[in-house]
């Protein structure tokens, strides 16, 4: 007899092809999970400001690393861009085609990649160390990782795409406070793996009348 | 104490419908058990763990405890055409349509007699139960109401800067806002806990924004005095044990590598050091004395549960991983009761909320 449950993680998603961007396991001297994708209380927060672009939520898996963590590719692929501003998460960032449906960008590298564009890379190779958007190292270090599609102009729910036990990953560490509730549906994205993928430039999907926690200042 | 899993057995077993089959199988497949660290201590007696599902439909995240223990809350709006606030569920009644217990949705004060809220840009607190309602000049702020509920303080911290070196006041009231009051200024830090006695609080950050490390500190309130413990770099999860003797934190990602990891503290020294513990996860107290602890371990069938006994040192593991196990948490969403004897969780397996009947 097996019990009748509905298995709610990534593992047992198909679209899950994807691996995690680091070679290490987690624990607090490697790296932990930092803040979700989605509508996290966090990122409802500074939706207007840092989030404003991907519709006011936050639209990639920030992993909490120390700076010069080696980061991984997270699939087979193709380099696409190396260092390019316009895509965010300075000071350095990198960009890998997979195929001609997803994209993957690792944001805040501390250093330029060395790869360069139109370089093979497959799944777990070496492409760069973490770094902090602060640039001290010291505020919060942290790899920001986005998949987008091809185009670049959505930003996919990662969590989907990653094949990673990611409730055991949320249980320690995380920055975890939930998700921001829409109280006139406060049922409404309160999953991993329900949030919404967004189009960048996008009007904000998170302006709810009367909200949870309160916009405090 | 079997006699009493074998009456939730037969409360759980009798339930009608597949929820009822879930939780019935769940209850009679408790593993057994196979210690791994290193300063277990020998099983004797050991006594499974009760689960219970709560809910259905994935309604529901974030449980938590009423102050007695015997209901389970959530913040929720059942349907369109009823009002949104915290849901109740006995826990002695699993399964039974939720009750409302407040349209308010908090946060509220640990006994539940006041609720905070957000009304027109200002901070109002309202006293349940007559509804009588002040407002907090704190600049349309949150806050944290003392154990008591007698206390209140927010924080005012600077919105530019890095986060290790951002400026936080630490303000000071009654919980009905008068003798407002700036009690320390930290940098890269802030309050972190009370203490029970509602008098002090556990504070972090550097007294100086040009000071190489952060120092855990105990902040009394009366008098604004600090006593510094040690320095401690980028801390987390402080968590305070129920009675105050016993502080559980981690550090991870330090600049020093060898610093990272779970410790406990027994803040009843006089010179409290840090004692580092062998394993790391997810954690909450128990009581004055055991810490439960889930280890980080990804890709197990589901959650192990261990409970520390922080005088001794020792670890007894409480629920074994396993494939047909409910204890697969969801969201990070667990809680404990106060009087230490139940666990209840947000099950990765259903999406609905369970209980664990602890040993």
């Amino acid at each position: 007899m097996s019990a009748p449950v509905t298995p709610a993680t990534a593992q047992s998603t198909p679209e899950a092809i994807f691996g995690l961007p680091f070679a290490e396991p987690p624990g607090p001297d490697t790296w932990l999970m930092g803040q979700v994708y989605g509508n996290s209380t966090g990122a409802f927060a500074r939706r207007r400001e840092w989030y404003q672009a991907g519709q006011g939520i936050h639209f990639g898996i920030d992993f909490s690393a120390r700076c010069g963590t080696p980061v991984v590719a997270i699939g087979d692929g193709v380099v696409l861009k190396v260092s390019a501003p316009e895509h965010g998460s300075a000071p350095h960032n990198l960009l890998i085609a997979h195929g001609d449906q997803y994209a993957s960008l690792y944001g805040h590298l501390r250093e330029r990649s060395l790869l360069r564009v139109g370089q093979q890379v497959k799944r777990g190779d070496f492409i760069g160390v973490t770094g902090d958007p602060d640039l001290t190292c010291t505020s919060r270090p942290h790899l920001h990782l986005e998949i987008r599609n091809r185009q670049l102009n959505v930003a996919y729910n990662a969590h989907r795409l990653i094949d990673a036990d990611w409730d055991a990953l949320m249980l320690a560490g995380s920055f975890g406070r939930g998700f921001q509730r829409d109280l006139e549906d406060p049922r409404k994205w309160q999953s991993i793996y329900d949030q919404p993928d967004i189009r960048f430039g996008g009007p904000l999907i998170n302006e709810f009348q009367n909200t949870w926690p309160r916009d405090w200042r | 104490m079997i006699g009493k899993t074998g009456n939730w057995r037969s409360a759980i077993c009798g339930l009608r419908g597949i929820a009822g089959v879930i939780a019935c199988f769940a209850l009679v497949t408790a593993a057994p058990l196979t210690m791994t660290h290193a300063t277990q201590s020998p099983i004797t007696n050991y006594q499974r763990v009760a689960f219970t599902q709560l809910t259905t439909g994935q309604c529901c995240v974030q449980p938590f405890f009423s102050p007695d223990g015997k209901q389970v809350l959530f913040l929720d709006k059942p349907a369109a055409d009823e009002p949104g606030g915290i849901w109740a569920v006995a826990t002695d009644k699993p399964l039974s349509p939720p009750a409302l217990l407040t349209e308010r949705f908090g946060p509220f004060s640990r006994d539940l007699s006041l609720a905070l809220d957000l009304v027109n840009g200002r901070t109002t607190v309202e006293r349940l139960s007559d509804g009588q309602r002040w407002t907090i000049n704190n600049g349309g702020r949150s806050l944290s109401f003392s154990p008591d509920a007698k206390r209140i303080t927010w924080s005012v911290q600077d919105e530019i800067g890095g986060f290790d070196a951002r400026r936080t006041e630490l303000w000071l009231a009654n919980a009905d806002g008068t003798d407002a009051r700036r009690v320390i200024t930290r940098y890269g830090g802030g309050a972190l806990a009370w203490f029970p006695d509602s008098q002090r609080m556990l504070i972090g950050g550097k007294a100086r924004r040009n000071d190489a490390t952060p120092t855990l500190g105990i902040l009394d309130l009366t008098s604004g005095s600090v006593r510094d413990l040690f320095p401690v770099e980028r801390l987390r999860s402080a968590t305070l044990s129920p009675d105050g003797r016993w502080l559980a934190y981690f550090v991870g990602q330090a600049r020093e590598p060898g610093k990272d990891g779970m410790y406990l503290l027994d803040l009843t020294q006089a010179t409290p050091t840090p004692k580092r513990l062998d394993f790391f996860g997810a954690y909450r107290w128990r009581d004055g004395n055991r810490l439960l602890y889930i280890p980080l371990k990804p890709g197990a069938p589901s959650n192990e549960l261990w409970q520390l006994d922080a005088t001794s040192g020792q670890s007894q593991q409480l629920i074994a991983a396993s494939a047909d196990s409910p204890f697969k948490i969801a969201n990070g969403d667990w809680d404990v009761s106060r009087d230490g004897s139940k666990l209840v969780f947000l099950s990765a397996r259903d999406r609905n909320i369970w209980l664990a009947t602890l040993p």
